[in-house]
């Protein structure tokens, strides 16, 4: 007997077609140019973005001022642990209105009726956020990088607790923390009607978790045993500040040789760690959508119910 | 097409939208008539797929909104009664985006954007921040942005509100050309001249009900099924009364002074010129007759009573 031999059918691979919907054929990846414009340029007749951009340049230059006054005598860590804290306020503010902020000035609805996904949508604001994160994170990687040469070069020796490339991981780490708090932020963004009460929770949530918490614990901790103990370095593990610490060369308590950490505890595992959380943030967010599809559903409005 | 189906909308103990029904076919213009509150926003919101109804449903073009909604939102144009365009971006750049969310292929982008911004007249404004548009303009803007994909159905929610005279009658003529390019529009408004010159359609509804639906003729004479005659004769205006008053369609006849008689007439355009036909060969010289016809305006208040949800 014959078998027909029937011609294998190339069909795109599932993932091809998700990756074209999501990024490539996205037609939400607009808002890349939007926020550009929003947050990156002059000629918008934005007074108030004018205002931000100067306060920034001034910033900015505060910043290149202090790298070239302390005429390498500032460690470039210093200047990480900065970052990571403009990280921390300006993800927040910048993101809260992604998605709040269309309920908030009535696009919304003018999105839900096109026939685009929930996915789409969330993906292509979500890349807007990295693409800005990317530029802001860029922007502070050039005082760092001028501190670290500088540093280098007036003492070879202490140096080494700034290698470049523990200074590069840092960076990718703030940039990854970054990405999942700015997935965080979409994530609440799509929750709530206002886009202030967004930025109030994911504030709150900061403070909780990254200030909080850790002064709490560390009290009950470190009073016992040292600040080296496995219990701090379990409860802190996702503390990006911490971990910037962590990654850090130090002495030995000899004070004779470096104690270098294995990026293979600290560094690698957070930035994975924070990257996936920035999907599962996202998948989350998506899902909300669906759900708040009919923002009634949502949200009841209580006092129209009560009438 | 536009089937609507028994459409119902429950908002916890209050029904918004109890069973509308009612079908549309290409080029129909539909005026969706109501006051606040009444339940306009809630039906045209299901309709857009916006909304899960509570039961019913709505078909467009073989389309259910509950069980394919993707292809109704392909099909469909809407434009909500309070909308808000977004900040940083440029009218064609607005547009364009919308294109690309319809999958309008890129090399027809550029034609159909220059077509709907002359449609919309807003060619001169095409490089111009949206944010940076009048009110007027802008909701030009918005039904530009609904008309980017063809779209065989057109839900404009209170699309006149907020706009002078002027930039009203340009939004009517607009209306109307869409009508005649083979697109069902739906208009809704709580105003009633707004829409009574242009819709070939209407729909009253009151407390989630729709009261009477059809084109303006027939609601009215479903409403009011006589219209008044008012015949002026030079003379003798009591006789002549009853010379009528037993025809075919009379139902009641008055007459005020010695010249005009006042017919409630319900019969065809025929019976009518019987009327006069039957004055002028008892002898009375009949100088005019005027039609007095309800217009919409009483039916609406004849049949609302004002009362909302
Ligand atoms: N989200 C909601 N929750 C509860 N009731 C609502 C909601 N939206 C509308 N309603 C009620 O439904 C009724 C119809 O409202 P709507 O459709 O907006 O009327 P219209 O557009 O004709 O002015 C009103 O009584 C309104 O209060
Ligand atoms: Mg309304």
């Amino acid at each position: 007997m014959n078998r027909p031999v029937t011609p294998p059918v190339r069909t795109p691979s599932t993932f091809q077609q998700r990756f074209d919907e999501l990024i490539t054929s996205n037609p939400m990846m607009i808002e890349v140019t939007r926020f550009k414009r929003k947050f990156l340029s002059v000629s918008s007749n934005n007074t108030v973005n004018i205002a931000v951009l100067m306060l920034f340049g001034v910033v900015y230059l505060a910043i290149l001022a202090l790298v070239f006054s302390a005429n390498g005598y500032l460690q470039p860590s210093i200047l990480v642990n900065l970052q990571l804290v403009l990280v921390c306020f300006l993800v927040p503010s910048m993101f809260h209105g992604t998605i709040a902020g269309e309920r908030e000035r009535r696009s919304w609805d003018l999105l839900l009726v096109a026939p685009i996904s929930k996915a789409q949508i969330v993906v292509g604001k979500f890349f807007a956020a990295v693409a800005t994160l990317f530029v802001a994170i860029g922007a502070c990687a050039l005082p760092i990088s001028i501190a670290a040469a500088m540093y280098a070069g007036r003492n070879p020796d202490i140096a080494r607790f700034n290698p470049v490339g523990v200074v590069l991981a840092q960076q990718v780490m703030v940039f990854a923390f970054g990405v999942a708090l700015a997935a965080f932020t979409i994530l609440f963004s799509a929750r709530v009607r206002r886009g202030l009460t967004a930025l109030g929770v994911v504030f709150g949530l900061e403070t909780l978790f990254l200030v909080v918490v850790p002064i709490f614990v560390g009290l009950m901790v470190a009073g016992s045993n040292g600040p080296d103990n496995v219990l701090m370095d379990f409860t802190f593990f996702l503390h990006p500040f911490y971990t910037l610490d962590k990654m850090q060369p130090k002495w030995q308590s000899s004070y004779e040789q470096v104690q270098t950490f294995s990026p293979w505890m600290w560094g690698t595992p957070q930035i994975l760690i924070y990257l996936g959380m920035a999907v599962v943030f996202l998948q989350w967010a998506i899902a909300t959508l669906y759900y708040a599809e009919n923002d009634v559903k949502f949200i009841p409005d209580k006092k129209k119910v009560d009438a | 097409m536009l089937e609507v189906k028994n459409l119902r909308k429950e908002y916890g103990p209050l029904t918004a939208v109890k069973g509308i029904s009612f079908s549309l076919k290409p080029g129909d213009i539909f005026g969706f008539i109501g006051s606040n509150g009444a339940g306009k926003t809630t039906t045209i919101r299901m309709i857009s797929t916006l909304l899960e109804p509570t039961s019913g449903t709505a078909v467009l073009n073989g389309a259910d909104i509950i069980a394919n909604p993707m292809d109704v939102r392909r099909m469909i144009g809407y434009m909500p009664d309070f909308f808000g365009l977004y900040d940083d971006v440029k009218v064609w750049e607005y547009l364009d985006f919308f294109a690309a969310i319809y999958r309008v292929p890129s090399g027809q982008r550029h034609d159909i954007i220059t077509n709907v911004l002359e449609l919309t007249d807003l060619t001169v404004k095409k490089d111009a921040f949206v944010q940076s548009l009048s009110r007027g303009m802008q909701q030009r803007l918005c039904l530009a942005r609904c008309l980017v994909h063809d779209p065989a159905l057109l839900l404009l929610d209170e699309p006149a509100s907020g706009l002078d005279p002027r930039a009203r009658a340009d939004l009517k003529e607009l209306i109307a050309e869409l009508g005649r390019m083979g697109k069902i529009v739906i208009v809704s408004s709580h105003i009633l001249p707004e829409l009574a010159d242009f819709c070939n359609c209407v729909g009253i509804i009151e407390r989630g009900e729709l009261l009477a639906f059809g084109t303006v003729d027939d609601v009215v004479r479903g409403i009011q099924p006589t219209r008044e005659l008012e015949i002026r004769v030079l003379a003798d205006a009591p006789n002549a009364a009853r010379a009528v008053s037993a025809m075919n369609g009379v139902h009641e006849v008055r007459s005020t002074g010695e010249d005009t008689v006042r017919v409630e007439f319900s019969g065809t355009l025929e019976g009518q010129a019987d009327i006069i036909d039957k004055l002028v060969r008892d002898g009375y010289r009949v100088v005019g007759l005027r039609e007095q016809q309800a217009d919409l305006e009483d039916v609406f208040l004849r049949l609302t009573t004002g009362a909302v949800n």
